[in-house]
């Protein structure tokens, strides 16, 4: 179909969903897009962005509260200074729109109210993702899932922004969560193998 | 779904494939096409796939970048 229609380049992916054995994001095409109208510019879906990497590191900051293990908490905070250098790289790319822009944290506060990445509210993923009790595999298998909503939330908003600026900031961000995730990808590895 | 017979003149990639594609690409070089039903989709997607239910492909087709390399599942 798609070939008769002038697309030059077409793939199936052998096996289909059932095959595919990387990850997976829930959610419904338009979950999390409420955030964004599709007008914005760059500088406006950096601010929207930098409230939801400033979501993860303060769902990160609070699981870690909630851990039991030193090891967990120790990976929460290296989680949460992941986060915060994506923060601040956001906050760098956005005074370059606006240099004469607000500081970070108050930017944070005018964002969204915290929303994180993946378009959920923190205490509610908390609630969902880590229940009580839970370890660092837990903790990771919960951030590679977030992360992964991440990814998909910024390549879905990207669909619905009519600015090219805007949509390659988002693709620039993309890029990061997909390193991140390779990232947390490793250290699960490391983690079952040590377990 | 037999989408080998809608999509007949496409490639099959392995899910190893796939994965190797886009990791070597960025994000906006190619697009990620769902075609199945939207509950199927909200289940589970490989990030950033867009969803065009199969029903309506033929439709929404103008959506999508034909010159782009495109992977369909």
């Amino acid at each position: 179909m798609l070939k008769h229609r002038g697309f030059e380049e077409v793939y199936s992916l052998a096996g289909g969903i059932m095959a595919w054995d990387g990850l997976t994001a829930p959610g419904t095409a338009t979950q999390g897009l409420g955030l964004v109208s599709g007008k914005e510019d760059k500088a406006r879906l950096l601010v929207i962005a930098l409230g939801l990497e400033a979501g993860l590191g303060q769902f990160y900051r609070q699981a870690g509260e909630r851990s039991g293990s030193q090891r967990a908490r120790d990976l929460c905070q290296r989680l949460a200074m992941v986060e915060q250098r994506h923060c601040d790289q956001v906050y760098g790319l956005y005074l370059w729109e606006r240099p004469d822009g607000p500081g970070q944290e108050e930017l944070v506060a005018q964002s969204h109210d915290l929303v994180m990445e993946g378009g959920e509210k923190v205490e509610q993923a908390l609630e969902r993702l880590l229940p009580q009790g839970f370890g660092e595999r837990a903790l990771l298998e919960a951030a590679m899932g977030i992360e992964a909503q991440a990814l998909d939330l910024y390549l879905r908003m990207s669909h619905k922004l009519a600015q090219d600026q805007a949509r390659q900031a988002l693709h620039d961000l993309a890029q990061e969560e997909k390193a991140h995730l390779k990232a947390l990808g490793a250290l699960m590895e490391q983690v079952s193998q040590e377990g | 779904m037999m989408l080998k017979a809608l999509f007949s003149a496409s490639r099959d990639l392995s899910p190893d494939q796939v994965r190797k594609f886009m990791e070597a690409r960025r994000p906006d070089e190619y697009t990620l096409l769902d075609v199945r039903q939207p509950a199927e989709y909200k289940r589970g997607h490989i990030p950033g796939a867009r969803l065009i239910p199969l029903p309506d492909l033929s439709e929404r087709l103008t959506e999508l970048d034909p010159n782009k390399p495109t992977i369909v599942y």
